[in-house]
């Protein structure tokens, strides 16, 4: 398959961190989601890819080049949202505007002020005086507007209301209806990747503890509802993870390792990290 | 790199402002004293600073990382900074010696010179401020700034104790060939000038964001 985004191997070690193992590959025309805990890894992944920060090992290809030699017009082709907005405080939207120009030969203004309006972005006031999430949405119509083929977005959609969540789930859906287009998203609210994304990675203490399609996933898993006895006759294989109530247990199963008559509920993706990560901290004690 | 300088330029309007409002006074100061001079020195010397209040305004926002994912290369960044200190420098060269003109100082072609030495410095600053701003940051790097702004000064300082001592003479200073000694400082300027901007990038290609 044509992988628009790939990395094999990557590692990098910091003082009392490491991530390591870090495998991804993101074919054309879909929306990866990178979900993790706070400091699980996501936005040095990111940064690795941005080349922003050296890896210690492994390799990063983009558009098939390693992301380390590729010619500057190959970064015209990618769009970036990071976590913390990086607009100069002292400059408006307009002259955003005109910086860009500047900067991406496939600037694209009309495109940008339709984005602009369309998210009632004010033209004149400097961007100290923005909110969060008015900088997020500049940070977006920016990433669209130069005719990025991917685009790279880390907790863009964090400091924005679930409204405007939406609406960029919905933007985000739009760009990859063509099919040469990919998005790589990282967020902590799970329910939008749930919404946009085709593959779901979760890294946990800098490793990939899995990286699939969504839907695979979702079949994968189940929540089981019992009482503690009950559970004790379902192969152990089948449990993920267990959190006991005063009425029973939940459990996190694999749907297919479970044998017997038993009601299960949809686990979302949410279930599927929380659960993962508790077994995890379990087996630590 | 277009693209960077015009958003330093844009990013530091506000200081124009204020540094056109310093122009007026100063100006206005040294038409009084009928003295170009030092009206060009403050000017120069506060423009040669310029890509330091750029870069602390990128530092704050992290611009660095954001540029990165630009077709931007590290050495864009490093270079922009370089060639945004040169344009505000040319431009307060020029401003300077049309100051003076207006000024009508008696001492017209003493002040163009003493304007082009001004240049110099401020040049020379440029030079041993950007490698260790790329380095540590305008942050940490603020002590260092400290000092080599207290150098020049020290220097003359010196230069003066040592006339008023008698061990230099003025009858010394004379025999100096100015010509041989303006071309070895130009010399030595762009000598220090481009090992400055080797050893930024040099810097800059192994910095993490």
């Amino acid at each position: 398959m044509d992988y628009i985004l790939e990395l094999k191997n990557v590692s990098k070690k910091y003082d009392g961190f490491a991530l390591s193992d870090i495998n991804i590959a993101l074919p054309k025309g879909c929306i990866m989601g990178l979900i993790g805990e706070n400091g699980a890894g996501k936005s040095t992944t990111i940064k690795m890819i941005l080349d922003a920060i050296n890896k210690d090992g492994g390799s990063i290809s983009i558009f098939g080049q390693d992301n380390r030699d590729m010619p500057k017009r190959m970064w015209e082709d990618i769009g970036v949202v990071l976590d913390e907005s990086c607009f100069p405080e002292n400059l408006s939207m307009k002259e955003i505007n005109t910086i860009m120009k500047n900067v991406y030969k496939q600037w694209d203004a009309d495109l940008f002020r339709k984005y602009v309006n369309y998210f009632d972005l004010p033209e004149k006031k400097a961007m100290k005086d923005y909110s969060r999430g008015m900088k997020m949405k500049l940070g977006i119509a920016v990433a669209l507007s130069h005719n990025a083929k991917l685009l790279i977005l880390d907790e863009a959609t964090s400091g924005l209301d679930p409204v405007v969540r939406d609406e960029m789930v919905e933007v985000f859906m739009d760009f990859i209806q063509d099919e040469e287009h990919s998005i790589l998203m990282s967020s902590h609210i799970t329910s939008d990747l749930e919404k946009a994304c085709d593959y779901i990675t979760f890294i946990h203490q800098g490793k990939i503890l899995f990286s699939q399609g969504k839907d695979e996933l979702l079949d994968k898993y189940g929540i089981l509802k019992c009482a503690e006895e009950e559970l004790r006759v379902i192969d152990e294989a089948a449990i993920v993870g267990v959190r006991k109530h005063k009425f029973g247990v939940d459990a996190l199963v694999i749907r297919d390792k479970v044998r017997g008559n038993f009601i299960m509920d949809r686990a979302d993706i949410e279930d599927i990290m929380l659960f993962q990560i508790k077994k995890d901290q379990s087996k630590e004690q | 790199m277009r693209g960077l300088i015009i958003k330093d330029l844009l990013n530091l309007k506000k200081q124009g402002i204020f540094l056109g409002a310093f122009v007026i006074v100063y100006l206005f100061i040294s038409i009084q004293m009928g003295d170009g001079a030092f009206f060009a020195g403050v000017l120069l010397i506060m423009c040669a600073l310029m890509p330091m209040t750029a870069m602390s305004y990128d530092e704050r926002v992290k611009w660095d990382r954001y540029a990165l994912s630009m077709p931007i290369s590290r050495a864009d960044i490093v270079v922009g900074k370089y060639a945004l200190g040169i344009l505000l420098l040319a431009v307060a060269l020029v401003a300077s010696l049309l100051a003076t003109f207006v000024v009508g100082d008696i001492n017209f072609k003493d002040n163009m010179l003493s304007t082009i030495m001004i240049g110099g410095i401020g040049i020379a600053m440029m030079s041993v401020i950007l490698p260790i701003l790329f380095k540590v940051g305008v942050e940490k790097a603020r002590y260092v700034i400290i000092a080599v702004f207290t150098a020049p000064v020290l220097a003359i300082f010196t230069l003066g104790k040592l006339v008023d001592n008698g061990r230099i003479t003025i009858s010394q200073l004379g025999q100096i060939n100015y010509t041989l000694l303006a071309a070895g400082v130009i010399v030595a300027l762009i000598a220090l000038f481009v090992l400055s901007l080797l050893i930024s990038l040099k810097i800059y290609s192994r910095k993490e964001f």
